[in-house]
């Protein structure tokens, strides 16, 4: 046992009771009738909420719903008027296991109804589109102690987005995409409730960030905003998926002092561009997907670049053409030359590019004077772009400017592409007398040797599985998920995913074949690989490749006779990385200390395949 | 059953309290000890020892939050099991946990102090990061179990609680605690 780690563990216990009704989790028997919606709770007791929602006006002058603003004035007992009364005071007591209320117009939970007018309509630019509707939470409001209970919630958008921000998994996202609606922005937007009965809640708007989804500005009310087009006008240019969250009410609930109510998500998709704000732009948020990695390697140091958008196009559907979002890249050299990284020549000198989609095309390479003066381009090709010496030659003792540019397709859009062009630009410094003081230190420095950007293969877990039926066999690791902690984006960052969870279908065949009993099991070789790594769960697979849900002890008569492949995932520190942004040179001779190291992280996942017999 | 009624039942010392209890929090106990436990008979053996310590102390106690109660109950009867288990009895999910914690468990530095450290950190966690931490590190949940309770994917689940950590980390450094 660890005791170390158990005594934090027991110092665990001082936590106070509301945090641990709170953090109960789901499935304890007890959940489903006391926890609030996870979701919903830390929106409503924040006390702006109650600020802005209590005031009836601020909800009536939301786009399009003045109906709602009536109906509230009208019940003053009503939601979400009611809120105002309790602001911080749903968490307070977690006395409050009332029973669950029973719906018996509603007894199917998993096919809950859709109303068929529960929709929103947004107008913009002349195009009107009702997004499809994403029923969502099944509520009751209790009017006696002022807050909403969940019955049945189902995770959706709102929950995924911001899952997203924080590295989950976004290939469900990802899919999705090209089936929302989108529409272009103009400022007569206009978003009204086509149903009655809908009353607007709250709206979020998320922006596209490479290939991941970032919350950009929080809740419109959040932001003092009142209408989701007040909230529409602050984004500056770019792609959006706006949340939208509306509340239905229902029919009382007799004999109690409640009544039923139903959360709706809408999601949408808008693009923004022409507007003409004043905000800067920021070059570090490329609004298109960026799947490529250049790096200038010498002898002394590995340098990454970081990607300018120069261009940006995205085609719309609606307008049926192609619009240029963004014109920032390295066209316009001279402004930016200050935040290019320096590369001193030492003989050694290459580019390397890394596609991860192989999308991009029409590589050119430009050399600028240190006045900005073009002074020739260079088409290239394949992975690595080796500067040729002679051509260095030619250039003399100075300060020279290279710019990389690519052109790139995005993401799918119906059977269009997003489109863009992207800059990646040194500055380079030949100096004759160049002798750097600090040498290279491999022990303590790891540069990665572009394009060696797979997970360490210092790997050292040793997982075996045995039964009584088959000798123990250790498995071989397939492939892998790599992570590394991006600090200027303050996220962890995926380089590498292809793992055998997602190619099972192809690698089946390649697995080691056990004859389940009942004493099979896998299992770590020693106790060091235990503590060296993390098990993060086990994957099951019929012989169609369907994941099997829900299967805990491998029981046969569970599973049924059959093939059934079995996914062991770990995960596992590797090695340490250097945080460019403090190691590169300093461009006067001198090699900047390296302030900071941090980690890379693999995901590992070993297969098996089990045969079920069929007595 | 309500737990007010539940707590009457106990005051009153009828019986039916430990069957209403069992009704109401037995899957919750389960859970608790098995998490920590990993082992079904000792897990259940302990839940048996819950309701045994419940009746005993209720009266004089009459707690605020039932579940809460109970759970601590369960939780520390558990810990104690496996404290006294360990030569015969080893639970990797709850292993795995452990050292993750001692990576964050400064040196030199009383239980007490930690508890009042653990509390005021957990104040200043999102609704989100909290529940995952005390699900994880209090309910001993798996990763795969925690991500399925919450409706989110294991590497998500994974990498807040590994940045939740290191802001753990990084809190108690800035309070002046140390790490060897």
């Amino acid at each position: 046992m660890n005791k170390k780690g158990m005594e934090l563990f027991a110092a665990m216990d001082g936590v106070s009771d509301d945090m641990l009704n709170d953090a109960l989790p789901p499935g304890t028997g007890v959940y489903e009738k006391k926890q609030k919606s996870h979701r919903f709770s830390g929106f409503f007791e924040r006390p702006w909420v109650a600020a802005v929602i209590s005031a009836a006006v601020a909800l009536a002058v939301l786009t399009g719903i003045v109906w709602a603003g009536q109906q509230a004035a009208k019940d003053p007992t009503g939601f979400p008027g009611e809120i105002g009364g309790n602001p911080a005071g749903s968490n307070g007591d977690h006395n409050e296991f009332t029973s669950p209320v029973e719906f018996d117009t509603w007894p199917d939970y998993d096919n809950p109804p859709v109303p068929e007018d529960a929709k929103i309509v947004v107008s913009s630019g002349g195009y009107t589109i009702a997004p499809a509707e994403y029923i969502q939470w099944k509520d009751v409001w209790n009017s006696e102690e002022q807050k909403l209970e969940e019955i049945r919630g189902e995770m959706q958008w709102g929950e995924l987005m911001p899952e997203l921000d924080s590295g989950g998994d976004d290939s469900l996202l990802m899919k999705e995409i090209s089936n929302l609606p989108r529409i272009p922005y103009a400022d007569d937007f206009q978003m009204t409730l086509s149903n009655r009965l809908l009353e607007l809640q709250y709206a979020s708007a998320y922006k596209e960030y490479q290939q991941s989804y970032k919350f950009a500005y929080g809740v419109a009310l959040d932001l003092g905003l009142h209408t989701v087009g007040d909230l529409m006008a602050e984004l500056s240019e770019g792609s959006y998926y706006i949340l939208v969250v509306a509340y239905e009410r229902g029919a009382d609930i007799e004999g109690t002092n409640k009544r039923e109510g139903t959360m709706y998500e809408f999601v949408f998709r808008v693009d923004v561009w022409g507007k003409s704000d004043d905000k800067p732009i920021d070059p570090n948020e490329p609004i298109v997907p960026v799947d490529v990695q250049v790096f200038v390697a010498t002898k002394q140091d590995t340098v990454p670049l970081r990607p300018y958008v120069s261009t940006a196009t995205q085609y719309n559907e609606a307008l049926g053409v192609w619009a240029e979002v963004r014109e920032n890249g390295l066209d316009h050299l001279q402004e930016k030359s200050g935040e290019l990284p320096t590369v001193i020549y030492d003989e050694s000198f290459e580019i390397y590019i890394k596609e991860l989609d192989g999308t991009a095309t029409a590589r050119y390479l430009y050399v600028y004077d240190e006045n900005f003066e073009e002074l020739g381009s260079y088409r290239t090709s394949g992975e690595t772009f080796p500067w040729q010496p002679v051509e260095l030659t030619t250039l003399s003792e100075g300060t020279y400017y290279v710019v990389l540019t690519f052109y790139q397709s995005g993401i799918t859009i119906g059977d269009q592409k997003e489109k863009g062009t992207y800059d990646y630009g040194f500055k380079l410094v030949i100096d004759n007398d160049y002798a750097p003081e600090t040498e290279y230190e491999e022990e303590t420095i790891y540069v990665p040797s572009f394009p060696d950007l797979a997970p360490s293969d210092s790997i050292d877990i040793e997982l075996y599985v045995r039964s009584e039926l088959d000798e123990p066999q250790r498995l071989t690791p397939h492939t892998v998920w790599a992570f590394l902690y991006d600090d200027r984006a303050q996220q962890w960052v995926e380089i590498q995913g292809d793992g055998l969870n997602q190619r099972i279908s192809e690698l089946y065949d390649t697995l080691p074949i056990f004859t389940f009993d009942e004493t099979i099991e896998w299992y770590l070789n020693n106790e060091e690989d235990q503590y060296s790594c993390k098990w993060y769960g086990t994957d099951l697979y019929d012989e169609h490749f369907n994941r099997v849900s829900d299967v805990e002890d491998m029981d046969p008569e569970e599973l049924g006779p059959g093939k059934y492949y079995a996914v062991v995932g770990y995960y596992q520190a590797g090695r340490e990385i250097v945080n460019y942004e403090h190691g590169i040179p300093a461009g006067n001779g001198d090699v900047a200390d390296v302030a900071e190291v941090t980690q890379e992280y693999g995901y590992y996942e070993y297969g098996f395949c089990i045969v079920v017999p069929e007595s | 059953m309500e737990d007010n009624k539940i707590i009457e039942l106990y005051f009153a010392r009828d019986e039916q309290a430990i069957m209403q209890t069992a009704a109401r929090y037995g899957k919750l106990c389960q859970q608790v000890t098995m998490n920590i436990l990993g082992n079904r008979s000792d897990a259940e053996e302990c839940v048996n020892d819950t309701y045994l310590k419940l009746w005993n102390s209720i009266p004089p106690q009459r707690p605020r939050s039932l579940s809460a109660y109970i759970s601590r109950i369960a939780r520390n009867i558990a810990v104690d099991r496996y404290r006294s288990l360990h030569s015969k009895s080893y639970n990797r999910d709850l292993e795995v946990a452990l050292e993750e914690l001692a990576e964050i468990t400064p040196a030199d530095t009383s239980r007490e102090v930690l508890k009042e450290l653990v509390q005021v950190f957990l104040r200043s966690l999102d609704d989100t990061d909290r529940r995952l931490f005390l699900g994880r590190y209090w309910y001993a949940l798996s990763v795969k179990n925690l991500a399925k309770a919450w409706g989110m994917t294991p590497n998500a689940v994974s990498l807040r609680l590994f940045k939740t950590r290191e802001k753990f980390k990084a809190f108690l450094t800035e309070r002046g605690y140390r790490y060897e």
